[in-house]
């Protein structure tokens, strides 16, 4: 046994001597080099070559040849190639987050607070901070922007990110089926709150026995119209977004919650949701085959349009939150540079031309004209030749949406209607305000583990708040939610003190 | 159980008739409850969505359909590249994984090496120790500069503990140790020995690891998720994983995904699910009654007395 | 026989007292071609699992990209506290080593009967048909699985409450009644890895001597007392190595089986809970390297302790048969 012992140790302290002598030489270069100075003309500059990874559909057949017009586009202006790599839905977050962790080098990526974690990425330093920079390579990008949208995407006062220019507030109603509103004669300008759903749900399961009156499901439940302020990823802690004390409570503790369960567990035990629906993630299915009356989703100007047209079914939307730009909003959808980057002041540079450039915004988006889209009028287009071997369809990460050409299908005033709905939104009291979990992140862990078993069940209706609510409580107590609550307070306090 | 009835022959060498019927019902009953399902998922890939949406998973459809496989093949020339490029992965890799670990697990099983035991450990040891995602990751992709290649495809699989410990102990039950004695007593080398002796006795054993071998490369699709960018070096089983998340994505859009087109209205989610199995499963169904045909006892006979 | 038994312990101890180096280069020079055949494993065993093998430091680091893995700072046990922080802590536990202990007990005995009754069949063919059937759940991925097993037990479109309420009983909503999981889940693994597992058993028996059959069968032994007398005893090699090997991973739980299957139910956690899934609920979109590393560290440490043990009891019994 002691032979085996030393056996082991050598060939550990051997291996451990061996990695460290890798890794060493992996490491060489890979420090981000200083570009030196900077700004004006290509001539200027020695040329350089950016990599730029985002989410997206998959890598387009064409890709190669949209790269060749953007460089040639782009060498007079910034003398740089770029590299245009996109991973699927599937693989995205695992690829990018194996890739910053093992410091590979590279320029841009997509990040977001739903795929590969901003919050988390930038704390740990991930990526660059943009704040000095941004006045000599993307002025015009930050003046687009807004000073609240950067805000909300600040850490701890810093941006390591650009939002993408697109809508930026978000609003919570009912989509319903057009048809049978109709067919029923529903008076759904009455419909001002969640429970005044309730009649028309009735009506419903009455007389339409194939169909689910209320969608309840895991992603978007129906609890989201409650819009609380998260202040961490899962909700632990919440504010109200006209929060007049800027107090920090759990949100499963807040009367409205509490009214909330309540409502939907009678709407279960009535028959109103779907039995299985803690269970389900693919309602697009039952949405487009027709079995579902009504439900909650995130609205936004001709939402009902797209969810049309998407599942083939008629809906109409009435909302039932006012607009709110919250710090999730702004994290929707940003592109970051690594701090692997060998040309962080040039990547930056790129990326005011992607916000700004229309020429070039539209040829990322929707690829060369004639080829992959054709010109219906000056401001709209149609799929062309060739579309299926570039066709993107993500312009929500590619840089400033109000550049992008429209589609035929879409309504001619897109931009106008998006423009008046982001003016029209009222921001949060704590906007540009981020968490940092790191002094309590084992109780984050412990909570988010612990509280899966019932918060599915009690948002879909299936459970009884008043037997499982309290079980809830006890679980997220024991997983130590006050020392994050209290955390967050300590934070948001502190931060608040640096605002006046 | 089998009692000793019937004619002289029944109850030595082979099982009664009664016996064998009962057996026969059990397994008749287990053959069933493994065939089902998997005819189950072939219909429902066959059955249009909307049915599947109305009326759940039936054994006959109600309405038929092949969109699910339309929509999953939309271009058959890369179908075909992802089979291709899966198959040679899987015969490379295989080949090389079952040398490497008879290789290895011969060694263990001589009972005059002193360090079998140390050298078992070894291998054991890394199968519940290990450094992590990142770290292994590093190796293959900034030390190694594998990234994008079928080297990162094949070498991770090469030598899994448990088959070389399973291999060891066939070794050391089905190869008499008084055989190899006498191999070394005609002064054969080990590596001869090995060769000569050892292999085709042990073809049941080999036929095994390989089969499993063969199985789990096939299968994998974690592999290329992290290592490969390049399309056209996509294994099938990715292919279908991608399609599958995508579908989920698409299908559970968050508030984020602003942009959703028209291609959501028709996307067979249940259906293509199904068909995405059974495209999976593909041609290595073949590969199980492919290797029983070595799954033949009695090799051993003779060769002590010989 | 005890003779030479006698010698060899004798020149044992004797070697022992010189020093193991020096043994290792005897050795060496006795099996040079036994070493060389370990080489190309060896080298794979090096870059894929020994080269990394440093990461598991990660698990008492405060992992953080600009410092990356040398300058990150030690934070001892505070990756780990996580994992026994909240009231879970025993369920998880106490799940993961229940289901491990019972799919061990079920792995050695219902794919050994299988097995040893498929090599008994008077029809050659047919045995060689249903070896292949037992085979096709292993080709069906835990996601397919899932909605299979949804198909069987959903609520409203359930083939399970379908029946049940034809035959007058009372329908269940099986994703929210945890009782029912502690047989369902053994259940589905069975199904799934049955077939598999036949596969191992099978192949040992095929190398087993005929001869000795035969032998027995003159002697007037039947059938039931050749199994038990000749095929279990020699599977037992076999089971024994299957057996520890499972035991080391005792820890560990398959993933697929406890979290896509239940499709993620909260309300059925306190039975499929385990520490694999309350780790990945646990960390999900966190991009905490050093806590994930903490739960894989956990998980081996203790299968290593227990291996270990079990290895040694094995030793005392049966020396031949000891994983190491």
């Amino acid at each position: 046994m002691l032979r085996k012992k030393k056996t082991i140790a050598l060939l550990l302290i051997c291996t451990m001597i061996m990695s460290v002598v890798l890794v060493g030489c992996g490491k060489k270069g890979g420090d981000a080099a200083k570009d030196g100075d900077a700004a004006k003309n290509g001539g200027e500059l020695a040329p350089v070559e950016l990599t730029w990874y985002f989410i997206g559909n998959g890598q387009q057949e064409d890709t190669a040849l949209i790269e060749d017009e953007i460089n040639k586009y782009i060498k007079d202006k910034i003398n740089a190639t770029v590299k245009l790599q996109c991973f699927d839905w599937g693989s995205y977050d695992e690829k990018i987050g194996t890739m910053i962790a093992s410091r590979e080098e590279f320029d841009i990526c997509f990040t977001s607070s739903w795929a590969n974690n901003y919050r988390e990425k930038a704390v740990k330093g991930a990526f660059v901070p943009l704040n000095d920079m941004f006045d000599k390579y993307a002025p015009k990008t930050k003046e687009l922007l807004g000073k609240d949208f950067l805000k909300g995407s600040e850490i701890g006062g810093v941006n390591y990110a650009i939002p993408t220019n697109k809508e930026k507030a978000h609003q919570w109603g009912f989509i319903l089926r057009e048809d049978l509103v109709k067919k029923y004669n529903m008076d759904i300008s009455k419909i001002k709150k969640f429970e005044d759903i309730e009649p028309f749900l009735k009506t419903i399961k009455e007389n339409e026995p194939g169909v689910y009156p209320l969608e309840a499901a895991g992603a978007q439940n129906p609890r989201m119209h409650l819009d609380y302020d998260g202040i961490d990823g899962e909700n632990l802690g919440v504010l109200y977004n006209d929060s007049k004390d800027m107090k920090i409570s759990n949100q499963f503790e807040l009367p409205e919650m509490k009214e909330y369960l309540n409502t939907i567990h009678r709407f279960y035990n009535a028959g109103y949701i779907r039995k299985d629906a803690p269970t389900l993630t693919d309602y697009n299915a039952d949405e487009s085959a027709g079995k579902i009356f009504a439900a909650i989703k995130s609205l936004k100007p001709g939402k009902d349009k797209e969810l049309t047209v998407s599942t083939g079914q008629p809906w109409v939307q009435v909302a039932i939150t006012q607009p709110i730009i919250g710090n999730y909003d702004a994290a929707g959808s940003m592109e970051a540079i690594s701090t692997t980057s060998k040309n962080p002041e040039r990547a930056l540079m790129f990326l005011e031309l992607v916000n700004t450039d229309k020429y070039l915004n539209n040829l990322i988006n929707y690829g060369v004209e004639g080829k992959h889209y054709v010109k219906v009028s000056d401001e709209v287009i149609k799929p062309g030749p060739e579309n299926s071997k570039y066709n993107p369809c993500i312009q929500w990460a590619l840089g400033n949406v109000f550049l992008n050409y429209l589609s035929e299908v879409e309504d001619k005033d897109k931009w106008d209607k998006f423009q008046k709905f982001n003016d029209a939104a009222t921001p949060t009291k704590d906007l540009g305000f981020m968490f940092d979990p790191a002094p309590v992140k084992n109780e984050i862990a412990a909570c988010k583990a612990s509280g899966q078993d019932y918060i599915l069940g009690l948002e879909t209706g299936m459970l009884d708040p008043k037997v499982y609510l309290p079980k809830l409580t006890a679980a997220y107590k024991d997983a130590g939610i006050d020392k994050v609550i209290a955390e967050e307070q300590k934070q948001l306090d502190e931060w608040l003190s640096t605002q006046k | 159980m089998s009692k000793s009835k019937g004619n002289s022959k029944e109850g030595y060498l082979e099982i009664s008739r009664k016996s064998n019927i009962i057996f026969n019902i059990i397994l008749t009953i287990l053959a069933i409850m493994c065939i089902y399902p998997l005819i189950l998922v072939f219909m429902v890939s066959i059955t249009d969505e909307k049915m599947i949406s109305l009326y759940g998973y039936k054994l006959i459809p109600k309405k038929f359909s092949l969109y699910a496989y339309e929509y999953i093949i939309k271009d058959i020339g890369v179908v075909l590249r992802a089979y291709g490029t899966t198959a040679l992965v899987t015969l490379v890799g295989s080949l090389i994984s079952i040398v490497i670990i008879t290789m290895y697990a011969y060694p263990l099983s001589r009972k005059s090496f002193k360090y079998r035991n140390t050298f078992s450990f070894i291998v054991y040891f890394t199968m519940l120790f290990n450094g992590g995602l990142v770290p292994w990751y590093m190796v293959y992709a900034r030390f190694l500069h594998l990234k994008n290649s079928y080297w990162a495809l094949i070498i991770p699989a090469l030598l899994s503990p448990m088959y070389v410990l399973i291999m060891r102990t066939f070794f050391s039950t089905s190869i008499p140790d008084s055989l190899i004695e006498a191999a070394k007593i005609d002064g054969a080398g080990e590596f001869y020995t090995f060769c000569r002796i050892v292999i085709p006795l042990a073809k049941p054993a080999i036929a095994t690891i390989s089969l499993f071998n063969i199985l789990s490369y096939w299968n994998d699709w974690y592999l290329p998720l992290l290592f490969i960018t390049d399309e056209k070096k996509y294994t099938l089983q990715y292919l279908l994983y991608r399609v599958e998340k995508s579908i989920q994505y698409l299908s559970t859009s968050s508030q984020s995904a602003g942009n959703v087109s028209g291609a959501l209205a028709n996307i067979p989610s249940q259906s293509s699910r199904m068909a995405m199995a059974i495209i999976a499963i593909g041609p290595i169904i073949f590969a199980y009654p492919f290797f029983q045909k070595y799954f033949v006892q009695g090799l051993t006979i003779g060769a002590v007395k010989g | 026989m005890a003779k030479s038994f006698n010698k060899s312990l004798a020149n044992e101890q004797q070697i022992k007292k010189q020093s193991s180096i020096k043994n290792f280069c005897i050795e060496f020079k006795k099996n040079k071609v036994l070493f060389f055949m370990l080489i190309p494993g060896l080298i794979v065993l090096l870059i894929n699992n020994y080269l990394p093998m440093p990461g598991v430091l990660l698990a008492f680091k405060d992992y953080n990209y600009k410092d990356g893995f040398f300058k990150s700072a030690w934070c001892g046990f505070e990756n780990f506290k996580y994992l026994f922080m909240s009231g879970k802590a025993w369920t998880i536990t106490r799940n993961t080593i229940m289901y491990n202990v019972i799919f061990i007990i079920i792995s050695i005995t219902i794919p050994v009967a299988l097995a040893i009754i498929l090599n008994e069949l008077r029809n050659r063919k047919l045995a060689k048909f249903y070896q292949s059937v037992f085979f096709l759940p292993y080709f069906l991925s835990w996601v397919v699985v899932s909605y299979l097993v949804f198909a069987l037990l959903s609520s409203d479109m359930g083939v399970v409450n379908a029946a049940l309420s034809k035959l007058g009983l009372k329908t269940h909503n099986w994703y929210a009644e945890p009782k029912y999981w502690y047989f369902i889940i053994p259940f589905v693994n069975t199904w799934k890895w049955t077939g598999y597992d036949i596969v191992v058993y099978l192949a040992s028996i095929c190398g087993f001597d005929k001869s000795y059959y035969e032998a027995a069968a003159v002697d007037g032994a039947t059938k039931f007392q050749q199994i038990t007398k000749i095929t279990i005893p020699l599977l037992k090699p076999i089971i024994i190595i299957l057996t520890l090997l499972k035991v080391g991973k005792i820890f560990y739980s398959d993933f697929g089986l406890f979290y896509i299957v239940p499709k993620n139910s909260g309300a059925i956690n306190s039975a499929t809970d385990v520490i694999d899934t309350y780790v990945y609920r646990g960390l999900r979109e966190s991009a905490d390297v050093g806590m994930s590393a903490a739960a894989g560290f956990y998980q081996a440490i203790v299968g290593f302790i227990v291996v270990c043990t079990a290895n040694y009891i094995t030793k005392k019994i049966d020396k031949e048969n000891a994983l190491f």
